[in-house]
């Protein structure tokens, strides 16, 4: 199940609220939820529900074996099976049939494909399970005493399927105690809903323009269209990827977890460097503490570590070579900043920093778009003039008239514009006599409006993708 | 004053968590009492039905899919829901959209623009409507069973088409953009199909324009837009010995004709007339007068574009398809392969067709392979190449051919040459209009018919 379904909103999402909400203690909030999280990924996923039973369970057993052994040597045991495991799981579902495939190219006999097919959120909570066992090892948080709250914590389904990868140790303490107060509540349905409206009217209009040009035929695309085509992907997967953790996160505030920001307006990045402390911060944190710093950092070998950490999480994102392109296209940008040009370019105005930003990642997402080498040569090949191509067409000319509306306000939407106004007009009006009153309307008439305005094209659509079936 | 203040903003914050679960829950609730809906009429298709439960499609994820499909189709207020939605999409999609200036991105995948999933039977059933009591031919649709299996391959070829519709008044039109790449790979394409031919293989190509390059005004059809250039430049790059046919002149003559549709993509048998008189002066065959052949109508038809672009302006006004019935007999049997085994009969020409697709009254639509055996005794034979725009045209071949066969590589997958060759066909025509020429799915799919 997705977030942005009419089933989700009306039936699951309602159902799950109220029960939880109404049973007095919190053991039976858990195993309300817990018993909800399970629903939601079985009803995608009937089958390979049983991997991240089993995932958690290992690293369950692994946490009370490091926990509790005294000597190092039993602790690094229980480490190192529990992470060949928990890794095993992932390998097999999500790269095997890649290796087999690349190895059947090179191989004089063929190696029998699998034809696995990736659970959902495998790459997710994987990830959330791995980070217990080694936060445990560390000793950076206490284990988890009871299997279902550390299955609670891996299985919860805000978070499931899209991320953000939430750490234990930041929902340790809620598992075992929280409280949920209205005013978390009704800010956690703003959340939701601004996350909702990101995926449902910005990610689902944009993407279907962006379609348009791109998963069309190559040798009609201009090179006007291309840089459309792209562009619109470029505003559709900030959208969609954004607006599922801001779902997440206002969900989590609904039942009394904090989760942490995942997205910080990247698209107003100075530098790429700046640009990863903003995107998908929970997964650039996750290899900077788990992978990056335990090779070394960048007190030795720092090249390599580097090099490793994005050869990483280009192949985290799908297992296909393009995505590898696209991590190793980051580490080169990254490299040059750091060694290169990065001093220079802080000197630049602003506006050329941001230019380059933007430039840099848009070139990027080609990498990451066209799985199919071809095609992406085809399109590199086109939005540069290289091939035989026409500049522009009439009908790309009224396509961009016909949708000037959309691609202006995504370009507000992807700044902190509309927040800094909001919050701007909120703070002041709380210090006047009835501002409390009117922000207090003007909030419900928000929410009551966007949930409207949702519900309409949630109906209305006839595109509605869920783009994270690769990770 | 700051205790009243916490007050006041708990208050707002108990309201809106409040109505926030209530509205979701109402609607919740409404959504299964409520009566579902079965048709939606500005759709124009069926909604879905409630899914059957079982364990089998429940583990294999098609049952939950079905019932979101089931859910959404069938939600409380849903024309409402539309209406609110379309209003949202013209106002980010549609700015400056005057009558004729809206262009409208379509998924061919969604419509059946590559006539995917539909296995035909055909039925002679005595239609009670008809106060004649005449016997009459009919096409049913059944969209629920997969095509017949064809030898493997097929099922991957899920390459999703986009593109843009232009509504230019009472008419949808598909914008054509070409380039230079496209008339070669084209080109090239026909080459390789007319050499993988045994030597004394008559072979034609035939590129048909579509409406956008006679309606939709100078913009969209010149430049990059422009039919004519391609499908001569395409033809300049084809070998010697394949005839090109040029269907172009005959239509953009007759214009003023009931040649295209307006709400489907495809040309009418009208249209398809004038490409076999111009088929007919290439192969030197003398064509059979389109006023001695049988003709009726279908009426309503409202077709692929509208299916695509969901313009109003279409579904009120709908098309009708015009068809002449072949002069000489004809039997036409479908087969999934070149062993031509357990055949279906298909009309080749229907008088009705029970489908919404009513461009399924020409050879029963797309079929993997058909051979049509007519009461001709000339010894002719001719084999087809085709996407959809081919069907209107081939029953006019039967006039011509003692069999005619027709072909369409996204349904089937055989060594071509080595069928022409035990058939003893004399002649072979392909016959694709200017989309098909970037058709990545329709050009591999003949690429892999040729050994």
């Amino acid at each position: 199940m997705v977030f942005s379904s009419l089933l989700f909103l009306c039936i699951f999402f309602p159902a799950v609220l109220i029960l939880y909400h109404l049973c007095p203690f919190l053991k039976g909030k858990n195993a309300i939820l817990l018993l909800a999280s399970l629903v939601f990924y079985a009803w995608g996923e009937p089958k390979w529900i049983v991997v991240m039973l089993l995932t958690t369970f290992i690293d369950y057993l692994a946490g009370v074996v490091i926990g509790k052994a005294k000597s190092n040597g039993v602790r690094k045991l229980a480490l190192a099976l529990s992470v060949v495991v928990t890794l095993g799981f992932l390998v097999v579902f999500k790269y095997l049939n890649f290796f087999t495939a690349n190895l059947n190219l090179i191989l004089p006999f063929d190696i029998p494909e699998t034809n696995l097919v990736l659970p959902i959120g495998i790459s997710f909570y994987t990830f959330q399970a791995l980070s217990y066992v080694i936060d445990v090892y560390r000793k950076d948080v206490d284990y988890q005493k009871n299997y279902f709250n550390l299955l609670l914590y891996v299985s919860m389904f805000p978070q499931l399927i899209a991320g953000p990868i939430v750490r234990y140790v930041d929902v340790a303490n809620e598992i075992a105690f929280r409280k949920v107060h209205f005013t978390d509540f009704s800010d956690g349905i703003t959340k939701f809903l601004i996350g909702l409206t990101k995926k449902a009217v910005f990610a689902n209009f944009v993407g279907k323009l962006a379609e348009n040009y791109l998963a069309g035929d190559m040798e009609s695309l201009t090179l006007l269209g291309a840089w459309i085509g792209i562009v619109a992907y470029f505003f559709q997967i900030y959208f969609d990827f954004s607006g599922y953790s801001d779902m997440a996160i206002g969900i989590g505030r609904m039942l009394g977890f904090n989760f942490r920001e995942n997205f910080n307006y990247p698209y107003v990045s100075l530098s790429i460097t700046d640009f990863w402390r903003r995107w998908h911060m929970s997964l650039s944190s996750f290899f900077r503490d788990y992978v990056y710093i335990p090779l070394g950092g960048n007190r030795r070998f720092q090249l390599r570590n580097m090099f490793v950490v994005w050869l990483l999480t280009g192949f985290w994102h799908g297992a296909s070579w393009n995505f590898v392109l696209w991590g190793l296209y980051y580490f080169v940008m990254l490299m040059l900043e750091k060694y290169v040009y990065g001093k220079a370019l802080e000197k630049l105005p602003k506006i050329f920093r941001h230019i380059y930003s933007i430039f840099i990642v848009i070139i990027g997402w080609v990498f990451f778009y066209f799985e199919d080498m071809s095609s992406m040569g085809k399109m590199f090949g086109t939005m540069f003039g290289i091939n035989d191509f026409a500049l522009y067409s009439p009908a790309d000319i009224t396509t961009l008239t016909n949708n000037i509306f959309l691609l202006g306000i995504c370009v507000i939407a992807v700044t902190p514009f509309m927040k800094n106004i909001s919050s701007g007009v909120y703070r002041r009006l709380e210090k006047t006599p009835n501002g409390v009153i009117v922000n207090g309307v003007m909030t419900f008439a928000f929410q009551a409006a966007v949930l409207v305005l949702c519900a309409a094209c949630l109906v209305g659509s006839t595109y509605n993708p869920f783009l994270y079936f690769r990770f | 004053m700051d205790r009243e203040r916490r007050i006041y903003k708990k208050l707002f914050a108990v309201l809106s968590s409040l109505f926030f679960v209530v509205i979701l829950a109402f609607f919740g609730v409404i959504s299964f009492l409520d009566v579902d809906a079965t048709v939606s009429e500005s759709e124009n298709r069926k909604l879905a039905e409630k899914p059957e439960f079982s364990f089998s499609a429940l583990f294999g994820g098609t049952y939950t899919q079905d019932f979101e499909n089931y859910y959404s189709d069938t939600f409380p207020m849903r024309e409402e829901f539309m209406q609110l939605s379309n209003k949202i999409t013209s106002f980010l999609t549609r700015f400056g959209g005057k009558e004729d200036n809206v262009i409208i991105s379509y998924d061919k995948q969604d419509s059946d623009f590559v006539g995917e999933g539909v296995e035909l039977t055909t039925e002679k059933s005595e239609n009670e409507n008809e106060t004649e009591n005449q016997e009459t031919e009919k096409v049913t649709e059944k969209a629920t069973k997969k095509p017949e299996k064809t030898t493997k391959k097929k099922t991957e070829d899920k390459g999703s088409v986009k593109g843009s519709i232009l509504i230019s008044g009472k008419r949808a039109l598909e914008i054509f953009t070409g380039s230079a790449s496209m008339s070669k790979s084209y080109a090239s394409l026909v080459n390789k199909t007319a050499s993988s031919m045994p030597g004394n293989v008559k072979f034609y190509n035939m590129l048909v324009p579509t409406a956008a390059e006679f309606y939709s005004g100078e913009t969209y059809s010149s430049g990059v837009h422009s039919q004519k250039n391609i499908i001569k430049s395409s033809y300049s790059q084809m070998n010697k010995n394949i005839v090109t046919v040029d269907a172009y002149s005959r239509l953009e003559k007759e214009t003023k004709e009931y040649i295209y549709f307006r709400t489907d993509h495809h040309w009418t048998a009208r249209g398809a007339y004038l490409g076999y008189l111009a088929f007919c002066e290439a192969s030197g065959n003398e064509p059979v007068p389109i006023d001695e052949l049988e003709t009726g109508k279908i009426k309503d038809f409202v077709g692929s574009l509208y299916n695509a672009s969901n313009a109003d302006v279409l579904k009120k006004n709908p098309d009708y398809v015009e068809y002449f019935k072949t002069r000489v007999d004809v039997d036409a049997q479908v087969y999934s392969d070149s062993r031509m085994q357990n055949g279906q009969k298909v009309f080749v020409v229907a008088r009705a067709v029970n489908s919404d697709n009513k461009y399924l009254a020409f050879i029963g639509g797309d079929q993997p392979l058909e051979r049509i055996v007519t009461s001709n005794k000339n010894g002719k034979k001719i084999l087809v190449i085709k996407e959809s725009y081919g069907n209107a045209l081939v029953p006019f071949l039967c006039d011509n051919y003692e069999e005619v066969y027709v072909v369409d590589p996204r349904k089937t997958n055989f060594d071509l040459s080595s069928f022409v060759e035990n058939q003893s066909i004399g002649e072979v025509l392909m016959i694709n209009y200017a989309f098909a020429m970037s058709n990545e799915t329709y050009k591999n799919a003949l690429i892999s018919m040729l050994k």
